[in-house]
């Protein structure tokens, strides 16, 4: 009796595991939530409308963990979306991406996207990434009613790092700080720090030296990366400078770090980060509009050479297998209707040219927009494309040299290590 | 939610047990016959052959499989010999790492054991007992995300002048006057202690959920006979209380010692690290999952294995003192 | 429920109520302070402390709460969170009961060594068993099923099981089991019949943790069970709630408690279990 029971049971099993999955259907794995997932879900409901083909989303902040188990136990995702080429030239040198040129409709992407994104999603010539919601990096954000009630100038597009020092010397004059930093991000603290290497950097040594050092082939300990760390320094070794001192900057979360600008009265007056600190700033302070509370310049420009030059940084979409069902998800995400959507929902830029700038929340997104589409020198955020050993021990670095900036040599050594055990091959 | 998941929802939590109820009655009918001492041997293979087959499945293969990882390089693909093991015990950071570790293990264990044994003790005694208890269990019911945003706050670092929304520095620079606030997780001096009292708020529920259960099981009438022989509390603790609760202490701890060898969770969402308080799972983690060097995460994962020997010696002589057998 | 009679000298119960007192506020702060902050908005939980909610003007709100409850898919989170726990609890136990019982009154060869080894099993990091395992349920196209989770919480869960039950079996009054052996019980009829009603608040402690450690389980379930809608539980829909840069972490305040209500009651239904006596006056003789 008890051993039909078994029999039973054990069929019963092998049943519900044997339970059909309906047909047309791709899985995506990412790390959107919130309301950028809700953005994701309504691009993807078009696409569902479109051709009938299922998304089932699955969502994880977890991104490295999940997907490097899934790729090698032989059970990727369909498509992912990641945060930086830095992981997709990873995958793509192991084999595991799917070449795009082969499924997408290479006309129309050539037609849509500029040079510099393509480039930027191919590895050895084959095109692997397709980018979207991208966001400028390198901004400097101030609020322009707090800069008129103390009398002072708001900063111009096109100063230079001397003009940002005047302004600096001027506020500290009246016994503020001039600028807010924060650079506390969870797992990723320290990302706002090269942030500002990286712009400094980009300024000092131009594209080509910026390229060669995410290429893993500048050395940290050279006199251009110690000056560029020092120039850093500038701003967040001296208490006098930076709101809150050392303990304040690598305690604030990034979200937060904006805050002083619009406090009664306010506790500084200069803040960098990239574009999508807008709907931090509005989620914090709902009374505060665009344009006539908060507004952005360019960073200060360092050598007059390379001052047409802009950060940006964006997510990108790779796909693990070339089924019909994939194809047709990857031509619909290069277009500009489904860019379209991250567009108006979260104030993500479009990198699709033709993403009209009706799409764009307000006149600070088409501003930020309309800078991307019409930028000379465009490079890609310098972390995001260097090896993960690499970006995580500049992350560390970041903090720890915040914290006690005398260390810098030998932050900078060990960096230098940390560069020839990475990059050896 | 269809009929299906339903069906195997009733055959996992009914059929199951069902199931293994018939296969231990089965095997018993099998052995039924046979002489006494050579049966035992038998019968106990079947009662831990389900628990041996999951283990081995899910714990020792995977073991395994990393011991030989661990001597292949970052790629997997050709052996390298013990030069990860060398990598371990020589990189200035891995061995900070070894020493947080056994900051941790010094600190967690010793004020997590003694707090669980004092809470379990203390709220014997009184009428809210299940409420002391569910209190200091709660922490242990909220997710390692949740906590680490509460303690982040807790722990939160406003500029001296500036309103403090931290919890331990509105509490102190209210309490002491000239208090300068502190930067607790920022800070290389209190990092680390900041982040084990966020170890042992959550972990105590778990050595005093444990020890409150040995302790139900002393019976009353001992304590009640020792009491007449006028012994004080104190006398009855040392020598009653405590003999009886060895074993359950010896699970506790053995059980708080091994699990923050591979403390995880809290520096993970706290701090990830940074700032010198990096422990060994996190760079396990890291190895693992951020720079796909599977020698190295492999190695540091056997280190770990080789790290409990001493609480299993531990264990030898408590097994040994063990009850009699049937 | 008996009550361990201590002295009833005034000082010592005073002294006692206050340590305990003073302990469990102690404990309760940060619990307390995230319960105050789910009722805030964000904008006031990151600029002001949380006891400045509990002072005029009190500005609390149920945003976040709404938010939560009402994200769609909630109802099917909670159905497959209990679909994933209510096996993954009741498997290990019973299996582990078995072979812990089998470690404390049988006699077989090997019996130490293999009891060391399952108890440095506890050592195993489960980051470390992902990749092997999940190539295991790939192979045997397990992937996605609940079958496949159940099993591999039971796996991960055994170790602990086993060492808690087996420490505690052991010290059961080994001639109350002689007793009934002499008498011609059977080995299962003196396991379901005394072992295991003896060992109620050692199970029950671990029906405790094991119910709690599953259902705030969020990796095991992404990468075994995967992160899709139709199977996702509550922590990955949770997860969901917190954008790729952070925002919207204060819907996190409000879901830990949302989610932390189902562990507590399965804490406080089981704490009947924990009642001293049960072995009182089981001793013949």
């Amino acid at each position: 009796m008890k051993k039909n029971l078994a029999i039973v049971v054990v069929l019963m099993l092998c049943g519900a595991m044997l339970f059909a999955a309906p047909a047309k259907k791709i899985t995506v794995l990412g790390v959107w939530g919130g309301q950028e997932l809700d953005v994701f879900n309504a691009m993807c409901k078009a696409f569902t409308d479109k051709t009938g083909i299922q998304v089932d989303f699955e969502g994880t902040r977890d991104l490295d963990a999940v997907i490097t188990t899934r790729v090698e136990a032989g059970n990727p995702p369909d498509v992912a979306g990641l945060t930086g080429p830095g992981k997709m030239i990873e995958l793509a040198n192991r084999g595991k991406l799917a070449d795009l040129s082969k499924i997408l409709d290479m006309n129309a992407f050539s037609k849509n996207y500029a040079q510099g994104w393509k480039d930027l999603g191919s590895v050895n010539g084959k095109l692997y990434g397709i980018f979207m919601k991208a966001a400028v990096k390198g901004l400097v954000w101030y609020n322009p009613k707090a800069m008129k009630a103390a009398g002072l100038e708001e900063p111009k597009n096109g100063w230079t790092w001397d003009d940002m020092l005047a302004a600096s010397a001027k506020i500290q004059a009246m016994g503020k700080t001039p600028w807010a930093v924060g650079i506390e991000s969870g797992s990723a603290s320290g990302w706002v720090g090269t942030d500002w290497i990286e712009n400094i950097f980009l300024r000092q040594n131009g594209p080509q030296m910026y390229k060669d050092w995410y290429e893993g082939k500048v050395s940290w300990t050279s006199p251009e990366m110690k000056k560029a760390w020092q120039t850093f320094g500038q701003i967040v070794a001296d208490p006098k400078m930076a709101y809150g001192g050392a303990a304040y900057i690598n305690s604030t979360n990034f979200g937060n770090a904006a805050a002083p600008l619009f406090q009664e009265p306010p506790q500084a007056y200069f803040h960098m980060q990239a574009s999508f600190i807008q709907s931090f700033i509005m989620n914090q302070f709902p009374n505060a509009k665009p344009v006539t509370d908060f507004n952005f310049v360019g960073f200060p420009s360092i050598n007059t050479k390379y001052s047409k030059a802009m950060e940006v940084a964006a997510d990108l979409f790779v796909a693990f297998r070339s089924t019909p069902e994939v194809k047709e998800f990857m031509n619909y995400i290069a277009s500009a209707e489904a860019q379209a959507f991250w567009a108006a929902g979260t104030g993500g830029l479009g990198t699709n040219r033709n993403v009209a700038l009706t799409f764009y929340p307000d006149a600070l997104t088409k501003r930020a927009a309309s800078l991307l589409n019409d930028t000379e020198i465009v490079v890609f955020d310098a972390s995001d494309m260097m090896k993960p050993e690499m970006n995580n021990a500049f992350w560390s670095a970041v903090v720890s040299y915040v914290n006690k900036p005398s260390d810098l040599d030998s932050i900078l050594a060990n960096l230098e290590k940390v560069r020839k055990d990475a990059y050896k091959n | 939610m269809n009929s299906q998941t339903i069906l195997m929802l009733a055959v996992a939590v009914l059929g199951v047990p069902l199931l293994l109820v018939g296969y231990i009655t089965l095997s018993e009918r099998l052995l039924g016959s046979a002489a006494h001492k050579r049966s035992s041997s038998v019968r106990a293979i079947f009662w831990i052959a389900p628990a041996v087959v999951l283990l081995v499945v899910f714990l020792v293969y995977p073991i395994i499989t990393t011991i030989i990882l661990s001597l292949k390089d970052a790629a997997s693909r050709g052996y390298v010999g013990l030069a990860n093991y060398k990598y371990v015990f020589t990189d200035r950071n891995m061995l900070l790492v070894l020493r947080n570790n056994l900051l941790w293990l010094a600190l967690f264990t010793l004020v997590t054991l003694t707090f669980g044994l004092l809470i379990a003790l203390l709220a014997d005694r009184v009428k809210y007992e299940a409420v002391a208890k569910s209190i200091v269990f709660l922490p242990m019911a909220i997710s390692f995300v949740a906590a680490g945003i509460i303690w982040k706050f807790m722990y939160d670092f406003q500029p001296a002048g500036a309103p403090q929304i931290g919890t331990v520095n509105a509490v102190l620079s209210a309490v002491i006057p000239g208090y300068q606030p502190q930067a607790w997780l920022f800070n290389t001096a209190t990092n680390n202690i900041a982040l084990i009292v966020v170890g042992i708020w959550m972990w105590t529920g778990f050595a005093m959920v444990i020890l409150s259960a040995g302790i139900k099981g002393i019976p009353t009438d001992v304590l009640e006979a020792a009491r007449i022989d006028g012994a004080n509390e104190f006398q009855i603790f040392r020598f009653v209380t405590m003999p009886l609760l060895a074993p359950t202490i010896t699970v506790v701890a053995t059980t708080l010692i091994i699990d923050v060898l591979k403390i995880f969770d809290i520096v993970y969402v706290m701090t990830n690290g940074n700032l010198n308080t990096e422990v060994i799972a996190n760079r396990m983690y890291k190895e693992m999952f951020n720079y796909h060097n599977y020698g190295r995460a492999s190695a540091i994962a056997v280190i770990l294995l080789v790290a409990i020997i001493p609480v299993m010696i531990m264990n030898i002589k408590r097994f040994r003192q063990g009850g009699a057998n049937a | 429920m008996h009550k361990h009679t201590s002295s009833k000298h005034p000082l010592s119960r005073f002294i006692l109520h206050l340590i305990l007192i003073v302990i469990c506020a102690g404990w309760l702060v940060p619990s307390l302070g995230l319960l105050v902050s789910s009722f805030r908005p964000r904008n006031l939980i990151s600029t002001t402390g949380w006891w400045t909610a509990l002072l005029p003007p009190f500005k609390f709100t149920l945003s976040n709460y709404a938010y939560v409850l009402t994200r769609g898919h909630m109802g099917i989170s909670f159905i497959n969170s209990l679909i994933i726990a209510i096996p993954s609890t009741v498997m290990p136990i019973l299996i582990a009961a078995f072979a812990a019982y089998a470690f404390a009154w049988m006699r077989f060869p090997f019996k130490e060594t293999i009891f060391l080894v399952i108890i440095g099993l506890l050592v195993v990091p489960l980051q470390l068993t992902l990749i092997p395992v999940l190539k295991l349920f790939n192979a045997l196209g397990m992937t996605g099923s609940f079958v496949a989770i159940w099993l591999a919480h039971t796996g991960y869960g055994l170790p602990f099981a086993i060492y808690l039950l087996r420490n505690f079996m052991q010290d059961l009054p080994g001639s109350v089991l002689e007793s009934a052996y002499l008498d011609g019980a059977t080995h299962p009829q003196i396991f379901f019949r005394l072992i295991i009603p003896m060992s109620v608040p050692a199970i029950a402690s671990l029906a405790i943790f094991q119910f709690m450690w599953v259902w705030n389980d969020l990796l095991i379930a992404l990468i075994y069970l995967g992160g899709t809608q139709s199977v996702a539980p509550m922590t990955v829909t949770m997860s969901n709630m917190v954008n790729s840069y952070g925002g919207g972490w204060e819907y996190l305040t409000a879901a830990a408690f949302i989610s932390m209500l189902l562990p507590m009651l399965v804490f406080f239904t089981l704490q009947k279990y924990f009642v001293r006596g049960i072995l009182a006056g089981s001793v013949k003789g």
